[in-house]
């Protein structure tokens, strides 16, 4: 039955549930072993994560630290085929920072351990190749595992990544760099718990 | 025999009746769905008088007193079968109230009902007087106007299908919420409460859009769930449930109220006015109108002048207005602000004598003067570190030995003090950065102060310059905010009278080769680089007007300056923008390192600083909020936004409008102002990055510049349009005539096809296709029609004014002729908010008398446009902004008109939502003459 749609965009809160961070733990091994191999092929596309999607890389020049130009092998953040479920915050960027035109949504939720954080955070509005996302925590936060904090975008779809923060008692933040089409733009999130404030 | 016998068995019957008690039953309905095995009670004075388990949803009481009168009905636990899921699930607390006047009642325990329990327990209501008022405008706002919550028994849709009834539609409601809980992954039915309880007013409408939308989408969403779709009744109701979620009104909330007082400093609102004196608060909130009651202890307050509270960072929704208060006497006075019958905030305000207490901007610390003096010369030159960055490379900065930038600090005041910190004497740096100081005291130890400020004070009235920029730290405490000095190591002066005692200052960058913060090093050099871009425009404005006066500014800078929106004391502050209203004014900059810091790029800094020009000697109605290049905007948030960066770039000397961020300052992106627009992308007056476009190509046209720019940027202060880049041109070309060609063709790159100031195009002028009716229809039949028409006229008709007592007489009737219609539209890319091409829509008239009028707007239904969903600004033909003062109901407010003069109006939209499908045309604005004395 196709009753009105009216006047909101459609699926802004999607409508099924994702995978939750039970099966992602896999997935996190699985690209954490690609991250630590530098010299992978290529692409790598048969590859599968947990959710039975395809884990692909790709070779890409960065700077290093010291500016220098190296190549790195760089995973392609996993593809999500539903729209977000649950309460996310943020959207598109700030007005003078969107330069990148990638809007990132994120959730943070308690881990299991106390000062502990699961942070998910989605990417939409990919459109060209060379569009990728790197973060950082600040602030005396750090990420629990050893996890790659750049990934690709694959183009005209939406894409996740899931990481586990340690958080200090003081205020500390996630700076998220997010690129494509030659230009990038920086924004960041305060690290707690997602929840809307009356 | 027969007879005989049923008069024994009746007699039987009778007589057991008359044994035992009549037993009369209550039922409370318990539905998320229907909840089986779950545990009601009643309760009166807080002690419980009766409890009974569910079957079927329903729990059935006997003999409750039929005076018990206002009770609380509290159910939990048991199970209910989730209509998203089909899961089985537990409810947990779930209250309602019911005012018992028969033991035979009827009533429902639902979510709707706990919500609006929570809001009379949060805002501390009483629950006797307020209950059924607020559960009513739950229900309305959940879809159920003109059903009463307290006698409608949902249905249950996992069984029922919905039959257009009360119970049908409150069972829709709860199929909704029961898809909510599953789009938005929440614990339980209690989760979904707590999240749209978040998002409700004090009176139980919602007050917040974005929590409504979570509600909306479901409303949606349930129609493709198999579980929930079959039994969703008919169309023409759903069609109706639909309508009055939209259509509910949001309610009012105001956030804070800031009362003007010379000791007030803007960083938090101030609650302290001068007794004796009319006084002035500002008011801000969402959803606020002009028609909400303002008293200050109980006299009424004079509300005028609603918009947007205007900042150029997009995480702020808040509206502002203003409000003149009677005089009060000493002591405490309630500022109540109330829509309707309903109090939606009282602000206590201390009303005090006045002591002519210093303002804050007069309690800037400032040294002591020292007693030391001498004849030495103490001199040097000042200057700081900046970054490397090779613009038409990337926008990374590099900050190796090799590639740091030394720049002087020019104008800026510096100081020499003695070992008490006391200020031995004061000068300003030159051009070069170069200071000198000739009565250095010999054999004394001093430092030398350089001030992160620009200040030039008049002398003659009218004669000079006169402006005073300071970059202060927005996380410091106090009621002044620190403003950024360097203070150099010491030095001591040679013993001999009138020795030269060199000694240069360098504000170090603070990050080490690599662009790693140096621990424990202050990043000295930040302030000042922010300073040289205002220096620069500020010695441009000068040179274009030797007397210029500019209002004082404040740029606000920390190395905790974080882009994540929230406590600006704490850096929180979003990203770099500039705040003309509101507290916190100012322009506001990023700092923190790895992350984005902004106080080296100068396209940024000259942006946000262009802001400040453009609303202090120029003229902006830009909306603010949300924009991006490739959008569909309106034409006057294209051209603020557009400026902004067209004037960063002039002002900083570089096409190159450059953003550097991320780790070690290494990344970011760099924008070509001179590169053709990319197929494709949006293009013409609605577009930000036409704007930049153009108007960076005009700045640097051959033999032109700055000057010859800002001239007309400035000229757009007189005059009714509204500022847009076609009245840019109208006043650009009135003065460069010579350069008319160059400028038609950048206007024909950017298809911006006409320079009249009200944008109407020459005759015959082809459509544009991307704005299209057919483009913006979006799930409309069809779209607007008016997209390029910027202005409509409205004529009026002639009458006497009214007495007081009579309605207003309408000048401006329904048709063509008088107030043509027009169209509002949200579907094109980034017009879905207020800011968007088709959500602001502009007339113009001109008055045949002198009083009072009132402004409204209709819809082609001619149901009047909600003063909570719209607002209006008005300004006249010399440049001034008309006072919009409230009126009443239906209207957006009145203003006072001079006959002859020519006014323009803009209707700004802020509730998207009331755009049924995006697009609705048949919209007409009526004007009419109020009485002269209200």
């Amino acid at each position: 039955m196709e009753h009105l749609r009216t006047i909101k965009e459609q699926n802004n809160v999607g409508k099924t549930h994702l995978s939750c961070f039970a099966h992602i733990s896999l997935l996190l091994i699985s690209m954490i072993l690609f991250a630590c191999s530098p010299n992978e092929q290529k692409i790598k596309s048969n590859e599968n994560n947990a959710s039975g999607n395809s884990v692909e890389t790709k070779k890409v020049v960065v700077k290093s630290a010291e500016q220098v130009e190296v190549t790195h092998t760089v995973n392609y953040a996993s593809v999500v085929d539903e729209p977000r479920t649950g309460i996310w915050l943020g959207g598109s960027p700030a007005v003078n920072k969107s330069a990148a035109e990638i809007d990132t949504y994120i959730r943070i939720v308690p881990a299991s351990k106390q000062n502990h954080l699961l942070v998910a955070l989605q990417f939409e509005g990919a459109k060209f190749d060379d569009a990728f996302i790197s973060f950082k925590p600040l602030d005396g936060a750090e990420i629990t595992e050893r996890y790659p904090t750049k990934w690709l975008l694959k183009p005209h779809v939406i894409s996740q990544v899931k990481f586990e923060v340690k958080v200090p008692k003081t205020v500390s933040y996630l700076t998220l760099y997010t690129f494509q089409n030659g230009k990038g733009a920086a924004r960041a999130f305060i690290l707690e718990k997602t929840k809307l404030k009356k | 025999m027969f007879a005989a016998l049923l008069g024994a068995c009746n007699s039987d019957n009778d007589k057991k009746i008359v044994e035992e008690e009549p037993s009369v039953e209550a039922q409370v309905h318990f539905i998320l769905a229907s909840v089986d095995q779950g545990t009601c009670s009643i309760y009166a004075n807080n002690e419980v008088i009766a409890t009974s388990v569910t079957e079927a949803g329903v729990a059935t009481f006997n003999n409750i007193p039929s005076d018990l009168g206002f009770a609380l009905i509290e159910c939990e636990g048991g199970e209910y079968q989730d209509e998203a899921t089909g899961e089985m699930l537990t409810p947990g607390l779930t209250r309602a109230y019911y005012d018992v006047t028969s033991s035979t009642f009827s009533t429902s325990v639902t979510p709707l009902t706990e919500i609006a329990i929570q809001i009379i327990e949060y805002y501390d209501l009483e629950a006797i007087t307020e209950y059924t008022n607020i559960l009513s405008n739950v229900g309305d706002a959940f879809g159920m106007k003109g059903f009463d919550l307290t006698t409608a028994i949902p249905m249950d849709l996992n069984i029922e299908e919905a039959d257009g009834t009360a119970g049908g539609r409150y069972g829709v409601v709860l199929a909704a919420l029961s898809q909510m809980q599953y789009d938005i992954d929440a614990e339980d039915a209690a989760e979904v409460i707590d999240i749209l309880f978040v998002g409700m007013a004090n009176n139980g409408l919602f007050t917040n859009d974005e929590i409504r939308d979570y509600y909306f989408y479901a409303m949606e969403n349930m129609f493709d769930n198999p579980r929930i779709d079959p039994n969703l009744g008919y169309d023409v109701d759903l069609d109706a449930y639909f309508h009055d979620v939209v259509l509910a009104p949001l309610a009012s909330q105001v956030e804070y109220v800031d009362a003007y007082h010379p000791e007030s400093t803007n960083y938090e609102a101030f609650s302290t006015i001068t007794a004796f004196e009319m006084s002035s608060f500002d008011i801000v909130g969402t959803q606020l109108s002009l028609n909400l009651d303002v008293t200050l202890n109980g006299d009424k307050c004079s509300v005028y002048d609603l918009q947007l509270l205007r900042d150029t960072n997009n995480e702020s929704k808040y509206n502002v207005m203003y409000a003149d208060c009677p005089a009060q006497n000493e002591g405490e006075v309630e500022f109540v602000v109330k829509d309707g019958d309903r109090v939606e905030n009282t602000t206590i305000i201390t009303v005090e004598a006045s002591n002519n207490a210093p303002s804050s901007y007069s309690k800037e610390l400032s040294r002591a003067p020292s007693e030391l003096s001498g004849s030495s010369y103490l001199y040097g030159t000042i200057t700081a570190e900046a970054p490397g960055v090779d613009y038409d490379v990337s926008a990374a900065h590099k900050y190796d030995k090799e590639s740091l930038e030394i720049f002087p600090v020019a104008g800026v005041p510096v100081e020499m003090i003695d070992a008490n910190g006391d200020v031995i004497a004061t000068t300003i740096s030159d051009a070069d950065g170069f200071y000198e100081f000739s009565t250095a005291p010999e054999s004394t130890t001093v430092r030398v102060v350089v001030k992160a400020q620009l200040e030039k004070t008049r002398t003659t009235p009218g004669v000079g310059a006169q402006y005073s920029f300071a970059v202060r730290d927005n996380t410091s405490s106090g009621d002044v905010k620190k403003l950024y000095e360097l203070t150099s190591a010491p030095v001591t002066i040679k013993p001999e009278e009138e020795s030269e005692n060199e000694f240069d200052i360098t504000a170090k960058i603070g990050f080490d080769s690599t662009g790693k913060v140096v621990a424990g090093e202050e990043r000295e050099s930040g302030p000042f680089s922010i300073l040289r871009i205002v220096k620069s425009a500020a010695d441009k404005l000068e040179a274009m007007n030797p007397n210029i006066e500019m209002p004082p500014l404040n740029l606000y800078w920390s190395t905790k300056n974080v882009a994540t929106s929230g406590d600006i004391s704490l850096g929180q502050i979003g990203t770099s923008y500039y705040s003309g209203n509101g507290l916190w004014q100012g322009v506001f900059i990023l700092g923190k390192a790895d992350s984005d810091t902004d106080e080296f790029d100068k396209g940024v800094i000259g942006h946000e600083f262009g802001h400040y020009l453009q609303a202090q000697l120029s003229y902006s109605d830009s909306p603010g909020d949300s924009h991006s290049y490739d959008e569909f905007k309106d034409a006057s948030l294209a051209y603020g936004e557009g400026y902004g960066t067209a004037v960063g770039g002039l002002l900083s000397g570089s096409h190159y409008y450059c953003d550097s961020s991320g780790e070690q300052q290494g990344d970011g992106s760099c924008e070509d102002l001179t590169a053709p627009i990319e197929e494709g992308r949006a293009n013409g007056f609605y577009s930000e990055e036409t704007v930049i476009k153009l108007m960076y190509g005009i700045g640097t046209l051959n033999g032109k510049g700055f000057t010859e720019f800002f001239d007309a940027v400035s000229k757009m202060r007189s005059g009714l349009h509204s500022a847009t880049i076609f009245t840019f041109l109208d006043h650009y070309l009135k003065e460069n005539s010579d350069v008319e060609t160059e400028v038609k063709a950048l206007m024909a790159a950017g298809n911006v096809k006409t320079s009249d100031p009200f944008g109407v195009y020459p005759a015959n002028t082809p459509a544009d296709p991307q704005i299209s009716a057919e483009a913006n229809k979006g799930q409309s039949s069809e779209g607007a029609t008016d997209l390029e028409k910027l202005y409509i006229t409205i004529k009026l008709g002639e009458s006497q004014a009214p007495s007081e007592e009579a309605d207003p007489v309408i000048l401006s009737n329904n048709s063509p002729a008088d107030s043509p219609e027009f169209c509002l539209n949200n579907n094109l890319p980034g017009a879905n908010i207020g800011n968007g091409l088709g959500m602001r829509r502009r007339a113009e008239f001109t008055s045949n008398y002198t009083g009072s009028m009132v402004i409204s707007a209709f819809t082609k239904l001619n149901h009047v446009v909600s003063d909570h969903s719209a607002y209006i600004e008005v300004r006249d033909d010399t440049g001034s902004a008309v006072r919009v003062e409230g009126f009443k109901e239906g209207y957006f407010g009145k203003i006072n008109v001079v006959s002859g003069r020519r006014y323009s109006l803009v209707l700004n939209v802020s509730n998207p939502e009331i755009i049924l499908k995006g697009s609705q045309c048949g919209y007409y604005f009526e004007l009419a003459r109020a009485a002269d004395s209200i």
